[in-house]
């Protein structure tokens, strides 16, 4: 149990309500941080007289050098939905809270929150005594500042949504803010919890104006030095950086001085230079391989560490289309399908297989999905789709073009074959693929996705989804899709997220395949690395091992 | 000789503007726009969200208009700013103009030094050995696209042999160059040469035969004429005769051709410096119509235009200065 468990576990706190226990989180927390200020003082002196402390005197310092295959577009977190910035402006801007793996909700800048309003109005109370790499307060009128800026028009942001119907934040005190929502909203975990929600300095944005995402200032761990295109960012310490958080280990400043970006684009020469040294790190979108998975593994001095992604991969079937939109035919199709021998050829075998549309590491996962959902059985599928009258079928299936999802399409071309189905693999790069298959011109679909929240059934199955190839408008479906964005209870909100996904597979809609793997490299000497649950990098933890 | 400038510098503008506007509108053709690339990935944007993102960046006026309100931009020194950059397109295209020039200089120099001794060599040995491989090499490079050559040499040079990093880009060739001299300590300048060489042999290659052919031919011309004889008849030694009276003349030519070269070498960073991961306006300018970043689009095509149709009004004028034989006569 770290310091974080021990202040934070329910057990301390007997005969407490939830909100009183939230209140007390935060008073414990707020003077953890005043007593470790004076610890951290106190260390110093003894420092200072000649005493050694050689465990942690061993984990500071050094410069970690990561590897990743593109640059970020621009590091202000507003202004981007680019995976490549978001790893990069994590370590630089402090989000209002962070979740774990769970779905629970960890403070962050926010060390408390109550719900008013008919839980249209969260009132957060604020870490005192943050501030930013420019030294300006990290306060309520910042974060009043951020929400502002990100809802303005002439941010004109792409991941504004993420906010979903919130109106303004509003000032109460120096650590108090409101945040103002027309109507309530539970999925607004998801993105305060990430970083495109992360709190910025009004001062430098200002000053900075449209150059802020060239130099960005946050209050996060590492602090921003430089930045040359396509060749790499240099982030170093923040040392006023202290918090104590369930996700970090440590509540001291980070132990590495610096850490630098490193764009190698193609995948041999970066594997490469990891196992020369020259980066100690491969992480991030893409950046670790999969079908070279095999071949990082048995690099001499390199660890892999592996995940399944919070993902899924999977056809969607048209419902509005002939013959897809006979559920007979679907199941057919379903059965036809050996998943494992499509994850084998796509991904080397480096996922998981998925029954649910919602994938298989999400913590909403149906749990008898693989109980009910249509087995692999290629006799049957010929029985059922002479039953429905659908011989001599000949589909098109739309993908993106992306190497993967090719290989799995091709897969899946040859096993519809030996039911005596032709498939026209129609794959194009991804914008292009987007558009095509809104147009819903196409029988089959390739869809994949990446989310922290089961409320991407949202986006995948009500009739306004933006993911909803299918074309699924079930009345039921919807509205227990609406009413889980209103559900504050977890469990019964759990609930009506299992009997979606148990519509979803009685009714066949879509044919989930598996979920991939999110795969980190890293030297052995690189101590305290987690690939975590929802593939965020804090490099705060980590240290360089002599 | 005034009139002449302003007509060719009149129809150079008229060129860039057709140009921006061809390229800006063939861009256009392909289905998806930056709101589409923005939210590929991150589900979760509604078509709501999405019209609404667009009117705020402006991207969803016609063509047209879109090119009318740049052109006025320019006119009032703005390039505009990248919608996915999020930055002044000046800033991004002149933090990457030092890598292009640095790899078209590169090519030029490379495709001097080897077509020049080549291209003698060939025309002095005519109907040897030498001489057909000369040609062999230089229809070669001719025939085949930078392109192949690029990936022919990664496959060599990266993947088989594992001498030469296949991309990427380690900082500038000359700043290393002075550092190297500077701490008299080549392993620096090695460093980062490596990362040039596969691309700039690959972009000299087209540059390297052409000149091959040309020098050869010219001095072939140049050889047979009677001021040579007479030098001979003179006494002159054979290689003063080459290289001094023969080389000079044959010279002229080359030295034209290489200017104009310098353009088609600009224009060939295009492709091989998305080969390579190279990052200057060329790579760039393809990675804006893959994002459909329009203003990028424009202002990157726009300073290429530029580039290229300064670097031919310059050709045309210093040739005057080359050969005074060459006059421009107004028809």
């Amino acid at each position: 149990m770290n310091e974080f468990d021990r202040l934070t576990d329910p057990a301390t706190m007997p005969g407490l309500s939830f909100e009183e226990q939230t209140y007390e989180v935060s008073r414990r927390l707020a003077a953890f941080d005043r007593r470790r200020f004076l610890g951290g003082s106190a260390a110093l002196i003894a420092a200072s007289a000649g005493i050694s402390f050689p465990a942690l005197a061993q984990r500071k310092g050094g410069n970690l050098r990561i590897g990743r295959s593109s640059d970020p577009d621009t590091l202000d977190p507003q202004k981007t939905t680019s995976f490549t910035s978001h790893e990069t402006f994590t370590q630089i801007f402090d989000g209002m809270v962070m979740r774990d793996e769970k779905g629970n909700v960890l403070p962050h800048l926010a060390l408390s929150w109550e719900f008013q309003d008919d839980n249209k109005r969260v009132v957060f109370k604020l870490r005192p005594g943050v501030v930013f790499h420019d030294g300006t307060p990290c306060n309520a009128a910042a974060v009043a500042f951020t929400v502002k800026r990100h809802l303005d028009p002439a941010t004109a942001s792409p991941t504004k949504f993420i906010c979903g119907p919130l109106q303004r934040a509003e000032v109460i005190d120096e650590t108090t803010v409101a945040y103002v929502y027309s109507a309530p909203f539970v999925t607004l975990w998801v993105g305060l919890g990430g970083a495109y929600q992360a709190i910025l300095s009004p001062t430098a944005v200002e000053k900075l104006g449209a150059n802020f995402g060239r130099n960005p200032v946050g209050s996060g761990p590492f602090k921003f030095e430089k930045w040359q295109p396509d060749s790499g960012i240099k982030l170093v310490r923040n040392d006023k950086h202290m918090f104590i958080n369930k996700r970090f280990k440590n509540d001291k400043p980070a132990h590495l001085d610096s850490i630098e970006y490193v764009v190698i684009p193609e995948d041999a020469p970066r594997l490469a230079a990891l196992q020369s040294n020259e980066i100690q790190v491969i992480a991030g979108f893409n950046a670790v391989p999969l079908d070279k998975l095999a071949q990082v593994k048995r690099m001499r001095n390199v660890k892999v560490l592996t995940r399944t992604a919070l993902s899924c991969y999977g056809i969607a079937f048209n419902t509005k289309l002939a013959p897809t939109s006979n559920l007979k035919v679907r199941q057919a199709l379903s059965m036809a399908i050996d998943k494992n021998k499509v994850l084998q050829l796509a991904l080397g075998g480096n996922g998981e297989l998925a029954y649910s549309v919602l994938g298989p590491a999400f913590p909403q996962v149906l749990p008898n999905a693989k109980d009910i959902a249509p087995k692999y059985d290629p006799a049957r599928a010929k029985a059922l789709l002479a039953e429905a009258g659908a011989a001599n079928l000949k589909l098109r299936l739309s993908s993106n073009d992306d190497s993967a999802n090719r290989r799995a399409c091709e897969v899946i071309q040859a096993e519809l074959k030996a039911v005596g189905v032709e498939v026209a693999i129609e794959a194009v790069p991804g914008a292009e693929a987007a558009v095509i298959q809104r147009k819903g011109e196409h029988p089959l679909y390739m869809v994949n996705y990446r989310y922290t929240d089961g409320d991407v059934l949202h986006i995948l199955l009500h009739k306004s989804g933006s993911l909803n190839r299918g074309a699924y408008t079930d009345p039921r479906t919807d509205d227990l899709l609406d009413k889980q964005r209103l559900e504050f209870d977890p469990k019964k909100r759990d609930a009506m997220l299992n009997e979606v996904q148990k519509i979803a597979i009685e009714q066949c809609w879509w044919l989930p395949l598996y979920a991939d793997t999110t795969a980190v490299a890293i030297r052995d000497n690189v101590e305290d690395f987690e690939n975590a649950w929802d593939a965020r990098i804090y490099y705060k933890d980590v240290w360089l091992k002599a | 000789m005034f009139g002449y400038l302003v007509r060719r510098v009149l129809s150079a503008l008229l060129v860039i503007v057709c140009v921006v506007f061809v390229v800006s509108a063939i861009s256009k053709l392909v289905p998806g726009d930056i709101v589409d690339m923005m939210e590929a990935g991150n589900p979760g944007m509604t078509e709501q969200d999405k019209a609404i993102l667009r009117e705020q960046l402006g991207v969803n006026k016609p063509v047209f208009e879109t090119f009318t309100s740049y052109l006025g931009g320019i006119f009032r020194g703005d390039l505009g700013n990248s919608t996915r950059l999020r930055s002044s397109a000046a800033v991004l295209i002149a933090e990457r103009v030092p890598a292009t020039l640095e790899l078209a200089l590169t090519a030029l120099f490379l495709a001097l030094i080897v077509a020049l001794p080549l291209g003698i060599l060939c025309a002095l040995k005519q109907g040897t050995a030498i001489d057909y491989f000369g040609t062999i090499v230089s229809t070669f490079g001719v025939a085949v696209p930078n392109f192949l050559i690029g990936i022919i040499l990664i496959l060599v040079f990266s993947v088989e042999l594992q001498w030469l990093p296949s991309t990427g880009y380690k900082g500038s060739v000359v700043v290393a160059a002075w550092e190297a001299l500077k701490a008299w300590d080549g392993s620096v300048l090695w460093d980062r040469m490596r990362y040039i060489l596969m691309p700039a042999v690959s972009l000299a290659f087209f540059a390297i035969a052409l000149n091959t052919r040309l020098i050869r031919s010219t001095m072939l011309e140049v050889i047979r004429q009677d001021y040579l004889q007479f030098a001979r008849a003179k006494g002159v030694p054979e290689r003063t005769v080459y290289l001094k009276h023969a080389l000079r003349n044959a010279l002229i030519p080359t030295v034209t051709i290489v200017g104009l070269q310098l353009g088609t070498l600009l224009g060939g960073t295009f492709i091989i410096e998305n080969v390579f991961a190279w990052p200057g306006i060329g790579r760039l300018a393809v990675q804006s119509i893959f994002w459909r970043d329009y203003p990028l689009i424009q202002a990157s095509i726009l300073v290429a235009a530029c580039v290229f149709v300064l670097i031919n009004l310059a050709v045309d004028l210093i040739y005057r200065l080359i050969d005074p034989r060459i006059r421009y006569v107004r028809h």
